[in-house]
């Protein structure tokens, strides 16, 4: 009898072991479920059943590929030289305000770091603190006597949370204790640690400890610690054995101080911070005016089991450092969680090519763009004996192209029990969620049939969706200088046959007509390669193309540039615009295009502005759908 | 079908060593049929691993009321279901579940005989239910 190792279910075990008794003729009650010996082989079988589970167990958690429980695949990471990223404080910039003659005049010069700030968010109440001791200098001056008013900290870096300290004596039978921080929302960039020598003896609590994470400059005298994530998911704090790290000796003090943090929920204080309705205020610095400079952005959640078994392998690869374009966005997707979309090349592949740079387009999560304080600490950060030498970063906003819904739906009207306007909340509520998800990155494209099927799906009323989309691009000019712009829509626009017709239309702005009066005006195209101006007067749009019928030449005073259809390129010629009518930055768009599914470059996003109500159009056709009866 | 003569063997459920060979002791023909029915009667749901269909539990009756004439109904109803499926070198001829109240006894006898055996001869496996303390 040859046994088939191969199968493991109970059922097939068993039967195995039946096949074996079946050479046998001693015993012959084996197959009849009551009798012993059958008994005794439903113990056999499940024995073996329960190894062959537990082996199959065992070996995927000692892989990353397979591995399912977040303790394996920390463990796995850390053999990879990977710690996983722990919760992000939510960091703001705020500048302190102090009059110099209130409460009697400054009592201190420095704002000690540590201070704490606190603000309400949400009947929710967060603090903030500042990590470094701010400074207060002279801000303003009275004119008639020459003395200081008021005073200025600048702008100083505030990170949210509760700070948390433990206190730690070394034991000396066990030289490779680990201290465990039990906080799951611990911030690891906020950790401090000091060791002085004994409880009694404070020598060495100035000593800087740094975390070690690049054992190259680490030798037997470097003051350095070891941080991991442990299996319970507490992280651990250890030290060198004198030989790599210094080692600590019996008695040794430690104290580690770090923010305990609220993640994403810090986010975006401050944003409605004005004069007379001021956030912030701080119990410890009465007198005091702090006003945001930049709202809180930045925290985040603990790296997931997911996210550490895409990112170890990668962050082995690039040993920190970032020489290639895919390192430079492991490194800084390592560094930032804000960072929702990255996409990097080299200067040699940017259009026009700029040897010796790295461009980096960040998308970052929930917004358009980056702040300019989140880019300096982007570029601080890769300045950190990271990247090669002679190569500059340069960080560029990401090219987006906003997408217009247009959506016509068929409804069963009786299923809907007479709710439109319920329905039309789920559907703009499902698009969003479809363009979050699956687009609003870079290398991601709109497949239309995706979109309708998720339309459809969100309610039973829906008979069918069809969905058009249109194209958006958001130009921000300089205003009143005449400068040349190429808008790149990537898909073939639609070229009608009359200028009646437009497929391009942008947002309304103000221009100098021929006869140097300011009036408000469009952009549209001719239907034959042409941009024109068409200006409003009393509601309506003229323009020598449209009004008059005549052919539009270049040298017509409408005349503003040209159109490829089939690349989807609009060419600007010295486009000259006051401020425009809404006071927008940017002068929006529109094309229709040819294909409903939208392909895009790399180097560009498709999203949606969510809090544009024209971002989404439904149109209903109700009908009462009725299967007919048998 | 030609009908053989008993030959069925099986070990014994109290695992003793035959005292000669020093091997463990056997079951042969009715009393290892009487030990595989006594197994089945037993038998709670899960105790046979992926197959929880296989629940007689007489045991498990103790802890019910005992004078209940629904309970003595639910019990042969199940006995014939599992003896029909999970036994089928034997044909059921009766199940008898009678209560002895003065004795605080649930006597079960089952009367069964032997499929595709020479011999139809009436066999009977009782099981007492009863307080032991």
């Amino acid at each position: 009898m040859k046994p088939d190792f191969s199968k493991l279910d109970y059922s097939d075990i068993k039967q195995n072991l039946i096949t074996f008794l079946k050479s046998q003729d001693k015993f012959n009650s084996y197959n009849f479920e009551g009798s012993t010996l059958n008994i005794l082989l439903d113990i056999l079988a499940y024995n073996t059943h329960y190894q062959s589970l537990y082996n199959n167990i065992t070996f995927n958690e000692a892989f990353l590929d397979t591995a399912q429980k977040r303790s394996s695949v920390v463990s796995i990471a850390k053999n990879l030289g990977y710690t996983p990223e722990s919760s992000r404080s939510a960091t703001c910039a705020v500048e302190v305000l102090i009059d110099a003659n209130s409460n009697g005049g400054l009592s201190s010069y420095t704002i000690p770091k540590n201070t704490a700030f606190k603000v309400n968010k949400d009947n929710s109440v967060y603090y903030f603190y500042n990590l470094n001791d701010a400074v207060y200098t002279p801000n303003t001056y009275n004119e008639t006597t020459g003395l200081v008013e008021t005073y200025t900290t600048g702008s100083i870096v505030l990170k949210e949370g509760t700070f948390k300290t433990v206190n730690f004596v070394i034991n000396g039978s066990n030289p490779t204790q680990k201290i465990t921080l039990r906080s799951t929302n611990i911030d690891t960039n906020t950790i401090s640690v000091r060791v002085q020598n004994s409880t009694s003896d404070s020598s060495g609590i100035n000593d800087v400890w740094e975390e070690a994470k690049n054992m190259v400059m680490v030798d037997g005298s470097s003051k350095v610690y070891f941080l991991e994530e442990g299996p319970d998911e507490n992280y651990r704090i250890y030290f060198g054995d004198g030989i790599i790290g210094q080692s600590l000796n019996e008695g040794n003090l430690v104290i580690i101080t770090f923010l305990e943090t609220n993640g994403e929920e810090a986010n975006e204080i401050g944003v409605n911070d004005e004069e007379g309705a001021r956030v912030f205020t701080s119990p410890s610095l009465p007198n005091t005016t702090v006003i945001v400079r930049t709202p809180s952005y930045g925290g985040s959640s603990r790296e997931t089991t997911q996210s550490i078994k895409y990112k170890a392998p990668k962050a082995f690869s690039t040993q920190e450092r970032a020489v290639t374009a895919d390192d430079y966005s492991i490194v800084l997707q390592n560094d930032f969680s804000f960072i929702k979309s990255i996409k990097c090349w080299g200067g040699e592949d940017n259009t026009p090519p700029a040897y010796g740079k790295i461009f980096i387009s960040i998308k970052p999560e929930n917004r358009a763009a980056l702040s300019n304080t989140e880019k300096n600490a982007i570029l601080r950060s890769l300045t950190k004996n990271r990247a090669v030498v002679g190569i500059i970063p340069e960080l560029v906003d990401p090219n987006l192209i906003y997408l217009i819904i247009n959506c016509d739906a068929k409804v069963d009207i009786i299923k809907t029990n007479g709710s439109i306007e319920s329905l039309k909340t789920k559907i703009i509520s499902a698009i969003n969620e479809y363009i979050q998800t699956n687009l609003d990155v870079f290398d991601a494209d709109l497949i239309v049939n995706e979109l309708e099927n998720t339309i459809k799906n969100t309610d039973t009323s829906l008979l069918s969706v069809t969905v058009t989309p249109q194209l958006e691009y958001r130009l921000t000019p300089v205003y009143g200088t005449a400068v040349d712009y190429t808008i790149n829509f990537q898909n073939e626009i639609v070229k009608s046959d009359s200028i009646d017709k437009p497929n391009i239309k942008s947002s309304r702005f103000n221009y100098y007509d021929y006869q140097n009066n300011i009036r408000l005006c469009r952009i549209y195209d001719n239907g034959s390669g042409k941009l024109y101006l068409a200006f409003e007067n009393g509601n309506k749009e003229y323009s020598i193309g449209k009004f008059s019928n005549i052919d539009l030449t270049e040298n017509a005073p409408e005349y503003i540039g040209s159109i490829d259809y089939e690349t989807g390129i609009l060419s600007l010629t010295k486009f000259k615009p006051q401020i425009n009518e809404e006071n927008n930055p940017f002068i929006k768009f529109f094309a229709n295009v040819v294909d409903s599914d939208v392909f895009v470059n790399p180097d560009t996003i498709l999203t949606i502005d969510s809090d544009d109500p024209n971002s989404v159009v439904i149109n209903f056709t109700e009908t009462a759908y009725r299967k007919p009866i048998k | 079908m030609a009908k053989t003569n008993l030959n069925i063997t099986d070990i014994s459920n109290d695992f003793t060593s035959n005292p000669v060979t020093g091997d463990i002791s056997i079951k042969k023909n009715i009393d290892a049929i009487k030990q595989s029915l006594k197994n089945l009667m037993l038998m709670k749901r899960f105790d046979k691993p992926f197959d929880p269909k296989i629940d007689v539990g007489l045991n498990e009756v103790l802890f019910e009321n005992f004078p209940d004439p629904i309970l003595k109904d639910i019990i042969s109803k199940k006995i014939e279901y599992i003896i029909s499926v999970y036994e089928p070198r034997i044909k059921l001829q009766k199940v008898e579940v009678e209560s002895l109240y003065e004795k605080n006894l649930l006597q079960i006898d089952i009367t069964f005989s032997l499929r595709n055996q020479a011999s139809e001869e009436l066999q009977n496996l009782q099981i007492n239910l009863e307080r032991i303390r």
